[in-house]
């Protein structure tokens, strides 16, 4: 089968229909993510008795397949009365599965702050919640900004395992497109090329992000 | 002798402030790292004014016992007042206690992410809720009586160890202490750079601040300390007035430690 660039141009605008929803579902995945990576490394640290639980739970997430855990919030949860939308499970899943990784990083963020700073900011007579805040939070976010800018990228490209639950995305709408014309090589060709196109704008936006809170360290 | 003066001077001033309440008064306070006990049973009083220098080998327990007087360590046994104030672990107003008690880390803690003048700032505008521009005002008041006020908009890593401990001290004293600790304040700079930090120090307690170093330095302590401690074990060996604490020491431990210090 020959290659018809004609035909792989005139596809763009159908494969397209499913960038709205991919870019969604990464978003919402990146924050949702990272709000619950945040939760499991502060529950981590917060109780000698609740952090190997939680630890037990981080390591259980990272070593499943994400399309083990999508398929199961998808097909088995309903066995059990619990119906969940596609689109509801697939940002609740990719969520999941990487906030087990995220929380990593911000365990290797907060880790990497030597004990003499929050020391520094209890001595002055800060409370717990301004030295958090003004002196833990600025110099992690620049330790996490870089993996979490490339988990981000990796979330992105994770969204078409939604395709397996339907999730109209854009790996979908080109599985659609091959689909009804029995061709395969330029649609794939076109979401690869629209996935780089996405992963590269996301990748430009960390690099501004990392300059400008490297910025913030290191202004005169 | 000028040496004589201040020492006499210092003498006046320490009977004038004799009858207010001690600054600090340990009460044979014991703390343990699990099993390992750090503190024995120490007491000691330090009367406002006073410049105590306490000095050990490493592991002697100097340094968890400043750090207990700002409770960055809690101590299991005994009693610490601070200006009237005792602390218990987990007490409310922690941090107004605190306040009372600047602290000089060995090393200089400054928050990397802030410029020099934001680092003597945050407190002023976080804790006292001043605003910016007067804290400004008081931080560069303090930067200059530190001899550094020139490098107030640089960040810390540009500055050399010196200089970062230097501005740390200032940050301290943006606090409006009562009391400084300072905690090995010159065992992580290099050789050149302790003197412009310990004479910052020296014009401190000369301007009559209450001072409790850790230190090594013993040219330091034989020219501004009021008392020497020696502390070996987690417990106070030995305490006197440094021409008597280097001239003549009592305990065999304390000869010991002086030889090393001096050869």
């Amino acid at each position: 089968m020959d290659f018809d660039f004609a035909f792989a141009l005139k596809i763009v605008p159908r494969v397209l229909e499913g960038v709205g929803n991919t870019i969604l579902v990464a978003v919402l995945s990146f924050f949702g993510a990272t709000l619950l990576g945040f939760f499991w490394e502060m529950l981590r640290r917060s109780h000698k008795v609740v952090r190997p639980v939680t630890q037990f739970a981080i390591d259980a997430i990272r070593s499943t397949p994400a399309l083990v855990q999508i398929y199961f919030l998808f097909f088995v949860l309903p066995y059990y009365g619990i119906v969940l939308p596609a689109l509801f499970v697939g940002v609740f899943g990719l969520s999941f599965y990487y906030s087990g990784y995220i929380s990593e990083v911000f365990k290797a963020g907060i880790d990497a702050i030597p004990a003499g700073q929050s020391e520094a900011a209890l001595s002055l007579g800060l409370g717990r919640f301004d030295t958090v805040l003004f002196v833990v939070a600025p110099q992690m976010l620049r330790n996490i900004a870089a993996p979490l800018g490339s988990y981000s990228i990796g979330i992105l490209k994770s969204t078409p395992l939604l395709a397996v639950i339907a999730v109209p995305e854009m790996l979908g709408s080109a599985l659609d497109v091959a689909s009804d014309t029995y061709r395969y090589a330029e649609p794939m060709f076109v979401a690869g090329v629209l996935f780089l196109i996405l992963a590269l704008i996301a990748a430009l936006l960390v690099a501004v992000l990392e300059r400008r809170l490297g910025v913030l360290s290191t202004s005169h | 002798m000028a040496f004589e003066f201040t020492k006499s001077a210092t003498v006046v001033q320490f009977n004038e402030k004799a009858n207010s309440q001690p600054a600090v008064t340990i009460e044979d306070v014991s703390k343990w790292f699990g099993t390992f006990q750090a503190l024995h049973n120490v007491s000691l009083t330090v009367a406002a004014g006073e410049r105590l220098v306490i000095c050990g080998p490493s592991g002697s327990g100097k340094s968890t016992l400043i750090r207990c007087i700002n409770q960055l360590e809690e101590h299991q046994e005994g009693r610490i007042v601070v200006n009237g104030t005792e602390l218990r672990p987990g007490m409310k107003g922690l941090a107004n206690v605190r306040r009372d008690a600047g602290m000089v880390f060995q090393q200089f803690n400054l928050f990397p992410h802030l410029s020099v003048l934001d680092n003597c700032t945050l407190a002023l505008r976080r804790a006292r809720k001043i605003p910016r521009d007067a804290a400004n005002q008081i931080a560069m008041e303090k930067l200059e009586r530190v001899r550094i006020a020139e490098q107030a908009n640089k960040h810390p890593r540009q500055l050399s160890g010196g200089q970062q401990q230097r501005v740390a001290i200032a940050r301290a004293l943006c606090i409006m202490p009562k009391i400084m600790l300072f905690d090995e304040p010159t065992s992580a700079l290099d050789p050149e750079m302790v003197k412009e930090v310990l004479d910052v120090m020296t014009t401190l307690a000369k301007d009559g601040m209450t001072m409790i170093c850790v230190t090594h330095e013993m040219g330091f302590a034989r020219e501004v300390a009021d008392r020497v401690v020696f502390m070996d074990k987690g417990a106070v060996i030995e305490e006197a007035a440094p021409q008597k604490f280097f001239s003549s020491p009592e305990h065999v431990r304390t000869q010991q430690f002086l030889k090393q210090l001096l050869h």
